[in-house]
C-alpha cells in the first residue's frame, strides 16, 4: 500500500466496527514496557503501604475516625481513605505535611516513609520494616501495635532532630 | 511531532481527533500526568464499591512518574490520539530490538506499550463504558503502516496484559505464543505478514 492510499481511519463503517469490537474487551493494554520496570504484577490483596499503616495507627491512637482526622488535618477524606487502604496511592506533599502536623510526627521522617524523599535514612528504613512485620490491621490498636508504632515514631523523632 | 486529522467515536457519533506521530519517552510522562487525577478518582470508586481486585484494570497501579529517569533513556518512539486538548490513547514502539518468532530472526515492530485514557476503560463492575471508541484499532492500524514502512512487511509483536489478550488474539488476528518468563509471564502475541496484509487493506 502506498502513502496516498493509506488512511489511519479508512471509513466511518470501519470505525464503527472497530469501536464495537473494542467494547467487547476489558482492556487494550500492552505490558512490555511495564515489565521492563517490574510493574506488571498487581498489588497483593488488601495491600497497604507502611505509610498508610502509620497514618491509620496514628489516627486510631488519637481515637479519631477517618472523617475526624481528615477534618483535623484539613485533607480530603477520599485521599485519606486511599492512603490507609491502598498500597499504590501517592499522597501529595501537602497532605503528608498536614498529616504530620495532625499526628504530631516530624515531617522529615514521614516524608521518607511516604516515599517523597528518594534516599531514606537507614535507621528509619530498618524501623519501617520492623513496624510492618509487627503490625496487623485490626479494629483496635493492640498493645503490640502500640509498641510497634511507638518504636517507629521514636526512631523518626531521633533521626529528624 | 506531526499529526493527521482522524475521527473517533463518542456515543457512536464521530468526533474530530488527531493522530500524532513522533512522540518520545518524555511525552508518555506528560500524558500519564494528565490521566493521573482521573485514575485516582477511579481508584477511589473501585475501593468504595468494594470491587474485587481481580476485576480492577490491570494497569491501574502503573506509576511512570517514579520511573521517569530510566524511561527517558529508552529508545522508543510513539503515536497518540488527542481529542480537543485531551489525550485519548498512546502507544510506544521499538523497531530495533526484537525479532519475529513466526519468521525466525526477521525484524518486527514491537509494541512496548499501549494504554488508553482511564475514561476509555471498560469497568463492568462500575457500569463504565469507554467514552471514546476506536482508538485502539486506529493505533494498531497505524502501527501496521509503520511496520510496512520499516520494511517489516507488517510483522508486529507484543506482550498483552491478561485482560487485553482477547483483543490482540481476536480483533488484531495475532498468534498466541503463551506466557513469556522474561516478561513477567505475560503472553506474547505476534502478527504475521499475511494477516497484516489483510488488515491494512480493510476499508469497512
Amino acid at each position: 500500500m502506498n502513502d496516498q492510499d493509506y488512511r489511519s481511519c479508512p471509513s466511518r463503517e470501519w470505525l464503527l466496527r472497530a469501536a464495537e469490537s473494542e467494547e467487547q474487551h476489558d482492556s487494550l493494554s500492552v505490558g512490555g514496557l511495564a515489565s521492563r520496570f517490574g510493574m506488571v504484577k498487581v498489588e497483593h490483596e488488601n495491600g497497604v503501604s507502611v505509610f498508610g499503616q502509620v497514618v491509620e495507627f496514628g489516627r486510631r491512637r488519637l481515637g479519631l475516625s477517618v472523617e475526624a482526622l481528615a477534618l483535623k488535618a484539613q485533607v480530603d477524606i477520599k485521599e485519606l481513605v486511599l492512603i490507609e487502604r491502598s498500597e499504590s496511592f501517592e499522597p501529595t506533599p501537602r497532605t503528608i505535611f498536614k498529616l504530620a502536623e495532625a499526628l504530631d510526627i516530624p515531617i522529615k521522617g514521614l516524608s521518607q516513609i511516604a516515599g517523597l524523599v528518594e534516599k531514606r535514612d537507614e535507621k528509619i528504613e530498618e524501623a519501617m520494616y520492623q513496624f510492618a512485620a509487627r503490625s496487623e490491621p485490626t479494629a483496635e490498636l493492640t498493645a503490640d501495635e502500640d509498641f510497634a508504632y511507638n518504636e517507629l515514631v521514636k526512631v523518626i523523632v531521633q533521626q529528624s532532630e | 511531532m506531526s499529526r493527521e486529522a482522524i475521527e473517533i467515536l463518542r456515543d457512536k457519533e464521530p468526533v474530530e481527533a488527531y493522530l500524532h506521530s513522533g512522540l518520545q519517552a518524555d511525552d508518555l510522562l506528560v500524558i500519564e500526568r494528565e490521566w493521573a487525577t482521573y485514575r485516582q478518582q477511579l481508584h477511589h470508586e473501585l475501593l468504595i464499591n468494594c470491587v474485587e481486585r481481580s476485576s480492577w484494570p490491570q494497569s491501574m497501579h502503573w506509576n511512570w512518574k517514579t520511573k521517569a529517569p530510566k524511561l527517558r533513556l529508552l529508545a522508543v518512539e510513539g503515536f497518540a490520539i488527542s481529542h480537543e486538548s485531551s489525550w485519548q490513547a498512546v502507544v510506544m514502539i521499538d523497531v530495533a530490538s526484537y525479532v519475529s518468532r513466526i519468521e525466525s530472526g526477521k525484524p518486527l515492530l514491537y509494541i512496548d506499550f499501549i494504554e488508553v485514557a482511564p475514561w476509555n476503560w471498560t469497568i463492568r463492575e462500575l457500569g463504565k463504558k469507554r467514552e471514546f471508541g476506536g482508538c485502539g484499532k486506529i493505533l494498531f492500524r497505524r502501527l501496521l503502516k509503520k511496520s510496512f514502512d520499516e520494511g517489516f512487511k507488517g510483522r508486529v509483536g507484543c506482550h498483552a496484559l491478561p485482560q487485553a489478550e482477547s483483543f490482540y488474539e481476536g480483533d488484531c488476528r495475532m498468534q498466541r505464543f503463551g506466557p513469556d518468563s522474561k516478561k513477567e509471564n505475560l503472553v506474547y502475541f505476534e502478527l504475521d505478514a499475511e494477516e497484516a496484509g489483510v488488515l491494512i487493506n480493510e476499508r469497512v
